[in-house]
């Protein structure tokens, strides 16, 4: 019942992501993609980055107003005491909120996903042969379904690490407004980043979005190495967020 | 019969819920077996604490004036036989002190003093 | 078991600002809340009266000292206390849900909780179920407020300033559904307040709070029997270095006392003396308040509001 509550608060920006999901759907399906003919090899890290520019803006902004909601944004509008008055461990609140936002984004991110998909698909079919697989000069070729596989997975690490953060900032701040301490830090991340590579440029601050398709000079296009160990860094660092928040929870006067 | 009281007059509530009554029974208003509200009635009633009634109805049945009857009910036990008149004397000291000492500022003279009280007395007979 | 429903000890509170100096909201608060009773827990604004519900709920954490509600300590047991006692600290609830969801949000935690109790309060406080919380007035707010702790099940109900704000009819009517449902249940009903009227009508205790301390805990009857303001006239009067002596105020002329108990003897003393003893004058809640505070002036019963 506790978390019919979240449910209640997010459902709007949800059932409006879905739905604008399915608009695209729709214009994608009735669309028909055309190519031209120099369209022969299609490069990996160009699709790569087009297929999630795409989509990394709109789906990042829900999952940054999904983190708004929850017991960080009650206890800013004073409801704090009356939901921390029922009986239950402070925890139980922080991350049934926190796992019920997360699953809304992930099926965000699926749908999305899985348009993109669709969409692929359609240009590949466009220009001659639906099974080919996506080719990178000699090193291999990757399916489309795994590449829309690891674009979804890329995508919502990115949109994790983005809730999570806005979700601990709002209890941080004991307020809605949190929101804008996590864009801060965001953006922060990004100019520290521009600004290192422009006065360092050996150094590369890590990518906040998983890169797993590099492009290099000699080789083209390679699958990149320790894709296992990005992900799993990153998903740690996404779960630190929700076990800080605890930590800060459990300490706070409400 | 109507209870009211005055939280704010420095006086117990338990207290004015007691004289009241008790005015009523001498005044003949309140007769042998009639019936009085049960606590959480008249506390409801005049919003107030119920301990406050509880109380007031303990003092007046352990001073005989009023039974209990298990299963409720709450009744009158008319004129008060019980006690030995040295009892009822000592009751009633202060509050004659309290008269003698307000008619000694106002320069009452100790005739007209008595002589009040037997208006009081009087009025008291005739609304029975 | 404790025959008391709450009690603290030494109990401190003090608020680190990083700008200002620190701010002790409770400065060794001991009290003493008999099961059963209605406590009023009375103080200006300020006083710590919200500090200290927030303590007894677990929402804040005590700076140092000890308290128990119901024997537990909201410290380590929060868990069973908030299952037994219903509280009402901001009087406010979710906005976007209807007075129907915040009941159905509420039973889900509560074994106790009673649907019937819940309809039959919606209709005695005539509250709009179906309206969304924000949009209610603060009177049906409160009330709603009050009708998810009632309902709850609770042995202990802690209320911060449930009349606060409220009109007279809406603050009447909230009382006399305290005082049905505490005379029906059993209940220990804590209430703080500064509308002094109220509290006097149905708190058989109370504690007046100022600056953190409690600096008056009785029974009610007892203090309405025993404070009394004697005006006295004459000289070489005996000035507040007696315990029953709770304050002195020399005027012209005349010496104004407040005493706190045996005003009979105090006056015997006073005459044998040759003082002469001009009125010896009941006090009310309000007149108390305000002599125990240290603000009150004489004879002057002024309601102590928001």
């Amino acid at each position: 019942m506790y978390l019919w509550k979240y449910w209640r608060e997010s459902r709007i920006l949800f059932g409006v992501s879905l739905l604008a999901i399915a608009i695209l759907m729709i214009a994608i399906l009735r669309e028909h993609p055309i190519i031209g003919s120099h369209a022969n090899a299609v490069q990996l890290s160009g699709v790569w980055t087009v297929f999630l520019g795409i989509q990394i803006l709109p789906l990042c902004f829900a999952a940054w107003i999904f983190g708004s909601f929850g017991v960080g944004r009650d206890i800013g509008e004073r409801s704090g005491s009356f939901i921390f008055s029922r009986p239950g461990n402070r925890a139980w609140f922080l991350w049934r909120d926190w796992g019920f936002g997360l699953s809304q984004v992930l099926v965000i991110a699926i749908f999305l996903n899985l348009a993109g998909l669709v969409q692929m698909y359609r240009i590949l079919v466009a220009m001659g042969d639906p099974y080919r697989n996506i080719v990178f000069s000699q090193n291999g070729a990757v399916s489309l379904t795994t590449f829309a596989g690891v674009a979804c997975l890329a995508a919502f690490l990115l949109a994790a690490l983005v809730f999570s953060l806005t979700y601990f900032s709002t209890i941080l701040i004991k307020n809605a407004r949190g929101v804008f301490v996590s864009a801060g830090v965001l953006l922060g991340y990004l100019v520290l980043g521009m600004v290192v590579r422009h006065h360092w440029p050996s150094v590369e601050l890590p990518s906040l979005l998983l890169q797993p398709f590099e492009n290099t000079r000699h080789m083209g296009d390679t699958i990149a190495d320790h894709l296992g160990l990005a992900v799993t860094i990153r998903a740690a660092i996404v779960l630190l967020f929700p076990f800080a928040a605890q930590i800060v929870l459990k300490k706070i006067d409400i | 019969m109507i209870i009211r009281v005055q939280p704010g007059l420095g006086i117990p509530i338990y207290l004015q819920i007691e004289s009241q009554v008790k005015h009523a029974i001498a005044a003949g208003a309140l007769k042998q077996n009639d019936t009085l509200p049960p606590v959480r009635k008249l506390a409801t009633e005049l919003c107030i604490n119920p301990n406050t009634v509880a109380r007031a109805y303990q003092n007046l049945e352990r001073d005989g004036i009023l039974r209990t009857v298990p299963g409720g009910g709450c009744y009158v036990n008319g004129q008060n036989p019980g006690l030995l008149k040295s009892e009822k004397l000592r009751r009633l000291k202060p509050l004659a002190t309290q008269l003698a000492v307000e008619a000694k500022h106002l320069m009452l003279a100790q005739e007209d003093l008595v002589q009040l009280l037997e208006i009081s007395y009087d009025e008291l007979g005739e609304a029975q | 078991m404790s025959d008391l429903a709450i009690q603290t000890q030494s109990l401190h509170k003090h608020f680190r600002a990083l700008h200002a100096p620190s701010l002790h909201a409770l400065d060794g608060l001991d009290m003493h809340v008999p099961r059963g009773s209605i406590y009023g827990f009375l103080g200006r604004n300020g006083a710590g009266k919200t500090t200290t519900i927030r303590l007894l709920a677990g929402l804040a954490h005590p700076t140092s000292g000890r308290m128990q509600v119901l024997g537990l300590d909201p410290q380590t047991d929060r868990i069973p206390i908030l299952e037994r006692t219903g509280f009402v600290i901001d009087k406010m609830l979710l906005p976007s849900m209807n007075g129907n969801d915040l009941a159905r949000f509420n039973r889900g935690f509560f074994p106790r909780w009673s649907d019937a109790l819940a309809a039959k309060y919606a209709e005695v406080l005539e509250i709009p179920m179906k309206q969304k919380f924000r949009r209610l007035s603060t009177g049906n707010q409160t009330k709603l407020c009050l009708l998810l702790a009632l309902s709850q099940g609770a042995e202990l109900l802690v209320l911060d300033e449930p009349t606060a704000g409220l009109d007279p009819v809406v603050t009447d009517q909230l009382l006399r559904v305290l005082v049905d449902d505490f005379a029906n249940e059993g209940r220990t009903l804590f209430l703080s307040s500064h509308h002094l009227s109220e509290v006097e009508r149905v708190a058989d205790w109370v504690g007046i709070v100022d600056r953190g301390r409690l600096l008056l805990e009785e029974s009610l009857d007892d203090v309405r029997a025993h404070f009394r303001r004697v005006r006295v006239v004459g000289e070489n009067l005996p000035l507040a270095s007696r315990s029953q002596i709770f304050k002195a105020k020399v005027g012209e002329g005349t010496t104004e006392y407040i005493v706190r108990t045996d005003t009979d003897g105090f006056t015997a003393e006073l005459r044998s003396q040759g003082a002469i003893v001009l009125d010896v004058s009941p006090m009310n809640l309000s007149e108390i308040f305000l002599e125990v505070v240290g603000k009150g002036e004489a004879n002057v019963p002024v309601e102590v509001l928001a």
